[in-house]
């Protein structure tokens, strides 16, 4: 335990441009002054400020490896080293920068490069925050509580639903607009969270992020309402998002299509706290084509902890329910859902915090796809510093 | 199954409730800017502010937390405080920092360190033991 710990205070003082203590007041002269006593010390002090001396650029690097198994397909085992997130940030004051770079390796073994975050954030008080650029939508629990740092989760992998978009999400996971989040104390009743983001929205590829294109002119709109309850570690939250997808225009009369004008609802609770670790999270995708039908989309999933010592065994159940009819924009012929109705996904494993900077996880997952199963063995080595 | 989760939201409540064994009186207390009006933390206030949960002081100070460093005593008080272990208290503020949640807090090696941060920044809070030399500047709080 003490070697954890002090590996983790290492890591904050080894980063480059530590935010340290400025070591700025001389040590007051005879006897120290008990806390417990009212202090008279003449020595001068400098003058206090909100914002202290440069605190330095914050470096963190987090990453995984992993080796799975999988019963089905030509190639049944394969080594995997294919995420690489460098994250940065800087406080000035009440003026925030954060900045993500993740390099990724794709099916195709490319590596690519994506800026997952770029943000400026300012800070009014504890009911208003504002930030603007790229941010993680704030939808639900799970996405941006977790995101990248596979360090963090319990699992190997995000929820099926909630994937990032290039890996057939059906929410979309990032914004690049405007936002504002902020707390309201509510005294013994908890207090209330709320986010607002206004920003680009999908493109008609709902794989892409519009990052410096909208591409149309309506914008997206995401709230979120959460309730930090009195009951430590447990909140419950409802969200609800609306955008317009733009038509997509194809060679092949079969891929192409109207506007699609998307809402989505959800609602989450979650408890973690004293050892235990519980995320459910629901969501319905309402998707109206334009001159055409509505179709619904049903998603969700409850993530299950309990935590002895270093070690915390999960289950997590995911379900998704797509409309008979297929939906317009994720069951297109070349779509990442094309021709699936139900997708059932199971999860147990176990999560191992051998250090604070490197977790171990195995896990045995079976995802079915209509009747298609797929079973598999995954072993990660999850890190961060 | 309404008894079950009232008796389960019960639980929870009572366990969420609980005073930390030695929250306030291991020979360190909470230094804040004199100017912060805040008299004294409750357990679960004190969690907020070392976790991202408050972002400004009453006085409109933005919440700057000074971490112990290492394994120190310092730290493991105020992981008791708010009644986590040491390694859960830093991977949390880890996780707070990377989501954008909170300032990446100021790792305070000393009591003194402590001490002087206060002096110089009147959103910083930090832990000390009771024998560090104050200011009229710098005060202390209790926990409770």
């Amino acid at each position: 335990m003490r070697l954890r710990t002090m590996l983790l205070a290492i890591s904050w003082l080894a980063s480059p441009g530590l935010a340290r203590a400025q070591a700025v007041a001389p040590e007051p002269p005879d006897p120290p002054l008990a806390v417990e006593a009212p202090p008279v010390a003449p020595a001068p002090t400098p003058a206090p400020t909100e914002a202290p001396a440069d605190t330095g650029v914050t470096l963190k690097l987090y990453g995984d490896t992993q080796f799975s198994y999988r019963n089905r397909g030509a190639v049944k085992t394969t080594f995997e080293a294919a995420h690489l997130d460098l994250f940065f940030a800087y406080d000035v004051g009440r003026v925030a920068f954060l900045s993500e770079v993740f390099l990724e390796g794709r099916e195709t073994n490319e590596v690519a490069v994506d800026v997952e975050r770029l943000q400026i954030a300012y800070l009014f008080s504890n009911a208003l925050r504002v930030r603007a650029g790229r941010s993680h939508t704030a939808f639900g629990y799970y996405s941006d509580t977790y995101h990248h740092g596979n360090l963090f989760e319990l699992t190997t992998e995000r929820p099926l639903g909630i994937a990032f978009e290039d890996e057939g999400g059906l929410l979309p996971a990032h914004i690049v607009g405007v936002g504002a989040d902020g707390t309201f104390e509510g005294g013994a009743a908890g207090a209330l969270r709320y986010d607002v983001e206004i920003g680009n929205g999908r493109l008609a590829d709902p794989s892409a992020v519009a990052v410096s294109r909208a591409g149309k002119n309506e914008k997206m709109l995401n709230v979120r309402l959460r309730w930090i309850t009195p009951i430590d570690g447990f909140l419950i939250g409802v969200n609800g998002m609306y955008d317009v997808v733009p038509a997509r225009a194809d060679a092949n009369p079969a891929l192409a299509r109207n506007d699609v004008v998307q809402a989505m609802v959800g609602a989450h609770a979650v408890y973690t706290e004293h050892g235990v670790h519980m995320i459910a999270e629901g969501y319905l995708l309402h998707d109206t084509l334009s001159g055409g039908s509505a179709y619904d989309t049903w998603l969700g999933f409850v993530e299950l902890g309990y935590r002895f010592g270093a070690f915390t065994p999960y289950l997590r159940p995911e379900y998704i329910l797509f409309p008979r009819a297929g939906d317009p924009i994720f069951q297109q012929a070349d779509g990442p859902w094309a021709a699936t109705r139900t997708v059932f996904d199971a999860r147990v494993g176990v999560k191992w915090v051998a250090l604070p900077q490197l977790a171990l996880k195995l896990e045995v997952d079976r995802v079915a796809h209509d009747t298609a199963p797929q079973e598999s063995v995954n072993v990660k080595a999850a890190f961060g510093f | 199954m309404p008894k079950r989760i009232l008796a389960t939201t019960l639980a929870l409540y009572l366990l969420s409730t609980a005073a930390p064994a030695g929250a306030t009186d291991d020979g360190f207390f909470v230094l804040c800017h004199a100017s912060n009006p805040i008299a004294q933390l409750a357990p679960a206030d004190l969690k907020k502010a070392l976790t991202g949960g408050t972002r400004q002081w009453t006085n409109g100070a933005v919440v700057q937390v000074g971490l112990p460093s290492s394994e120190t005593a310092e730290l493991r008080f105020v992981a008791d405080a708010v009644g986590l272990s040491a390694q859960e208290l830093l991977s949390r503020v880890q996780q707070q920092v990377f989501k954008g949640e909170m300032k990446r807090p100021i790792v305070v090696r000393s009591s003194a360190e402590c001490a002087a941060l206060v002096r110089s920044n009147v959103g910083a809070f930090c832990v000390a033991a009771k024998g560090t030399a104050l200011t009229p500047d710098v005060k202390p709080i209790p926990v409770r």
